[in-house]
């Protein structure tokens, strides 16, 4: 299994235009430094961080902006969204929707 | 110029190989077809980079090289000392990167690195190659600059507690046996050091304990900076629960309905400009005295030496002052080709040395190598650092990053307005939340380390 480390990539080159000297970040990359928290792959084994595997894309990409624009208060994810660009977000949403969803075991 | 010993430490071969020829010598990963990448410590930059380059490429040899067969995790102990855990509650097993992920583990010692002919000795005799090595080896304490303190005065008197392990429970001992109106002196290090809200959550912690069961104790922290991580948000909780007077030099974002109190509370802060720089200790006395000349007693003494990186960073050649320098687009270091630095011990610019940021770090040159290994350029890199503390059981402060590669000048930079301290006009829910999130954070992050 490769996790789609490669196919993240060409889909997140697709989405950010690559800047002069720094490339840009893809998804996988993005999202592994949400796992500390959010779980590996997305999956939270305390829920009271949500998982994020298998979010839909949409949502995902909605709310990162709602935190990132402050019309969404959470604690630490205001300061953490306003990190990103909306090509990053995007690409952290498709690499999360990507993942299998979380299932209670 | 190297020292013989590290010389020697180095060029193993020369003697080793004599032993390898005779056959005595069992060799691990030679003469395999699968890149072999070898990690020399099963910390958390260790155990992190172990998983993530199994689940990038299953098919790569991965093999970790750690004296112990239980790790103890340092996030988590200063619940030891209020005795919310226990020591058993911080061992972590090697069993599910193991079984779940096919990492291979020796636990044994490593007594040579040749960057060379990249061939590992350990101290049972065994050699170990690799293609690419990862150490991640954490820190060591310098123990002088104090007079009358030494490793052990820190052993039996005044302990550090800053690896998790015997020292945990000897200050755990001290302060269960210290008398009720009796006064505890946590001094910390200077920067850069292992976990910086460390010491004023144990302070935060223990204050919270003393409320109920010493409500005549003090806190005094003996700071040799002037700040630190959350200062604010720490002292403005501080504030709120054990009565801190806020120093006038903190004072500012401060919310108009702080508490003004004349006496000092529980914890009291001296800043180094106020003269809270250690210079000596006595440990028959159980004093310590200020560069100011001021000479307190302490019934416990938790003095917390600076740091820099660990003797197996230094014996492989692999640092210049106290840290390993790094090229930050792989993690390889900048001395020794194909060995890649991570977690406290390395140069890692903006990003403090916290388990969060080993973790990430761990992530970063886990799908480094595996592009180097395919063949392929290394991708452009990030990182973060997030880390909870609890001033109070139910009353919580973070502090966020978000690292970036600044391809001008090879540093890692924090992200532009983003990351930073819990904002000081939060809502008590917002800081209840914050410590219902340290206690789901632990577990994720435990479980995206080593499960």
């Amino acid at each position: 299994m490769r996790l789609g480390f490669v196919e993240l990539s060409v889909l997140a080159c697709a989405l950010v235009p690559s800047a002069a000297f720094s490339q840009s970040l893809n998804g996988a990359m993005l999202g592994n430094t949400c796992a500390g928290c959010h779980g590996t792959l997305g999956h939270a084994e305390n829920a009271k961080i949500p998982p994020l595997a298998g979010l839909d894309a949409a949502q995902f990409t909605a709310t990162m902006r709602a935190y990132r624009d402050g019309s969404q208060s959470g604690t630490i994810m205001n300061r953490v969204a306003r990190a990103y660009s909306d090509a990053e977000i995007d690409a952290m949403a498709a690499y999360f929707a990507s993942l299998p969803k979380q299932t209670n075991e | 110029m190297l020292k013989p010993d590290r010389r020697a430490f180095l060029k193993f071969l020369a003697a080793g190989s004599v032993m390898s020829s005779a056959g005595l010598a069992p060799s691990i990963g030679f003469g395999q077809s699968s890149p072999h990448v070898v990690i020399i410590g099963g910390g958390t930059g260790g155990a992190t980079a172990a998983k993530y380059l199994k689940m990038g490429d299953e098919t790569i040899r991965v093999t970790v090289i750690e004296a112990n067969q239980v790790y103890h995790r340092c996030y988590g102990s200063n619940e030891v000392l209020t005795g919310h855990s226990t020591i058993e509650d911080l061992a972590i097993t090697y069993d599910a990167l193991k079984n779940k992920y096919g990492v291979e583990f020796v636990f044994d010692t490593v007594t040579g690195v040749d960057p060379e002919t990249r061939k590992i000795a350990l101290k049972t005799g065994a050699i170990v190659t690799y293609d690419r090595l990862i150490v991640s080896p954490g820190i060591d304490f310098i123990w002088d600059g104090v007079d009358g303190y030494n490793e052990e005065v820190a052993q039996n008197a005044m302990p550090h507690s800053w690896k998790a392990g015997e020292q945990t429970l000897l200050l755990k001992r001290q302060i269960d046996a210290m008398p009720d109106n009796g006064t505890m002196i946590i001094v910390p290090p200077v920067n850069p050091y292992r976990c910086p809200p460390g010491p004023y959550e144990r302070a935060s912690l223990l204050s919270e304990v003393f409320q109920k069961t010493k409500p005549k104790a003090k806190i005094l922290i003996l700071d040799p900076k002037d700040g630190f991580t959350k200062d604010k948000p720490f002292m403005l909780g501080w504030n709120r629960l054990y009565d801190f007077q806020i120093p006038e030099s903190k004072m500012d974002g401060m919310p108009e309905d702080i508490n003004t109190f004349d006496q000092p509370g529980m914890i009291e802060w001296v800043a180094r400009s106020a003269g809270g720089k250690v210079a000596a200790v006595d440990a028959q006395a159980m004093t310590v005295t200020t560069e100011f000349g001021d000479t307190l007693h302490g019934d416990v003494i938790n003095i917390i030496p600076p740091q820099k990186a660990a003797k197996l960073a230094f014996d492989m050649d692999l640092v210049e002052g106290n840290w390993c320098p790094i090229n930050h687009l792989t993690m390889e270091s900048t001395r020794h080709p194909n060995i890649h630095v991570i977690g406290d011990s390395c140069v890692a610019d903006v990003m403090p040395k916290s388990g969060y940021s080993a973790n990430t770090q761990a992530k970063v040159v886990a799908a480094q190598i595996l592009h180097l290994l395919h063949e392929e350029e290394p991708e452009e890199p990030t990182w973060s650092n997030v880390c909870f503390s609890r001033v109070s059981s139910e009353y919580g402060v973070s502090v966020g990053g978000i690292y970036r590669l600044d391809h001008d000048t090879g540093k890692i930079i924090s992200t532009k307005g983003a990351g930073g301290v819990s904002p000081l006009d939060a809502s008590h829910q917002f800081n209840r939340l914050e410590a219902l999130y340290q206690e789901a954070w632990m577990e994720n992050f435990v479980a995206d380390t080593f499960g």
